[in-house]
């Protein structure tokens, strides 16, 4: 897995590639958290490039929901492939994440 | 190695409701009619095609488990499922020289003993229990179960011999050539998986679990402990979002249970520990929920997932 990590004005663009699983979703975590912690509090994760997310990748990714709502946050995914969305909806986090068609419209959402 | 699953729901015994049972019955006759059924036999022959589900029930007893292998009877937990596998021992194993039971806890909350007072192999003078917990003091916590106060007859007065063994944590015990293997797990006031190796095959059971921090370095004791299990017993009590929710009620879901089995190369998984305010139809969403999950993560792997049903036998 790779994150490229951008941050325009204030929103952090995370693009995610490869798979977010329980051997990578450390990875994820420790670039999230403390990035959550130092007062940033809009992210766009873009996952035109993820693979495939297994519920350790999930359980990362809520923890930094939890975090991110205790600061009145927001998190927005983006470019989410079909398979991955069904994950989502099994996992019954569909509530939790935001899912938008592209980057703009990511963006156009926090802005909200 | 025989599995034979006894009880099979989480927390507390939950019989079938009336509603629940009308909505069944009613569902069966519109398929009947549907499938323009009028005689009773071919209506018979194909409500005996209809699944548990169906037809039947998931099953409301709390988690007993029997297992058969090298002539042992060994049984995990005593939920209320162990009532009626002590019914089927008095029919077909009782015998007037006695009978060992062997008998291991994976903890002492009341779903997993709750049925003991009820097992009628342990009033026979001529059978011996042998009990076997990671938990210090079980004889006194079954004393106390059966204190007067909140029940009739005394542990001591249920007439078999009984011993009791603490295991040391994660170690192996021999029950004639069936080797089993405790490994504690992330519970409230503690609980023990058990894996069962015997010619070849191996059962693991691993209920009554949380798993919070799923990163591979934190889960890979647990998945050695998995490791090419023919059949992995599992706490899919939670969905994964309500585990998420319930962080500290010591449990997991189905989806982490079908990660874990991937990695760690289980050939069968059973969902187990079913939360009791979920009917059928509910739980076996679940199911099929998982299996879309294992299908869309893992296309290439062979693992079997299905749930845990009060009567199922499973031949390893
Ligand atoms: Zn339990
Ligand atoms: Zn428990």
């Amino acid at each position: 897995m790779q994150v490229n990590i951008e941050k325009i004005e204030n929103i952090n663009i995370y693009s995610i590639e490869g798979n977010l699983d329980s051997n990578t979703s450390g990875d994820l975590e420790k670039k999230l958290i403390p990035v959550i912690d130092a007062n940033n509090t809009k992210f766009i994760l873009d996952f035109s490039e993820l693979n495939y997310i297994s519920s350790a990748g999930l359980r990362v990714l809520l923890g930094a929901a939890k975090k991110l709502n205790q600061y009145s946050g927001k998190m927005i995914l983006c470019s989410v492939k079909d398979d991955i969305k069904e994950v989502f909806e099994i996992a019954g986090l569909l509530p939790i994440f935001p899912i938008v068609d592209d980057p703009e419209a990511a963006a156009q959402k926090i802005l909200q | 190695m025989k599995v034979k699953f006894w009880g099979v729901r989480g927390s507390i015994p939950t019989p079938q409701s009336s509603v629940q049972i009308k909505q069944k019955i009613k569902r069966i006759l519109r398929k009947i009619s549907e499938k323009q059924l009028h005689d009773l036999p071919a209506i018979n022959r194909y409500i005996d095609t209809l699944s548990p589900v169906e037809a039947g029930t998931i099953g409301g007893n709390t988690a007993c488990i029997e297992v058969r292998a090298d002539n042992q009877l060994i049984i995990f937990d005593m939920g209320s499922g162990i009532k009626n596998l002590g019914n089927a021992i008095m029919k077909n194993d009782q015998k007037t020289e006695g009978l060992d039971i062997h008998i291991f806890l994976t903890h002492t909350h009341w779903d997993h003993m709750i049925g003991f007072p009820f097992f009628s192999p342990a009033f026979f003078p001529s059978n011996t229990l042998h009990f076997y917990s990671g938990h210090p003091n079980l004889k006194e916590r079954l004393e106390v179960q059966q204190d007067y106060r909140f029940f009739p007859v005394a542990l001591n007065q249920m007439g078999s011999k009984k011993e009791f063994i603490q295991l040391e944590h994660n170690s192996s015990i021999n029950i004639g050539n069936v080797k089993i293997t405790n490994f504690p797990l992330y519970h409230p006031g503690g609980s023990f998986g058990y894996r069962v190796d015997y010619g070849g095959k191996s059962f693991v059971y691993a209920t009554d679990s949380e798993y919070k921090d799923l990163s591979g370095k934190n889960t890979k004791n647990h998945i050695e402990f998995f490791r090419h299990a023919d059949l992995l017993v599992f706490d899919a009590q939670y969905t994964f979002e309500e585990a998420i929710h319930k962080e500290d009620w010591g449990h997991s879901s189905a989806l982490v249970g079908i990660d874990f089995s991937v990695q760690a190369d289980v050939k069968r998984l059973a969902l187990f520990h079913h939360e009791p305010e979920r009917d059928d139809f509910e739980i076996e969403n679940i199911l099929k929920k998982s299996i879309d999950y294992g299908n869309i993560n893992y296309p290439d792997k062979k693992l079997e997932v299905f749930l845990a049903i009060e009567g199922l036998e499973v031949n390893l």
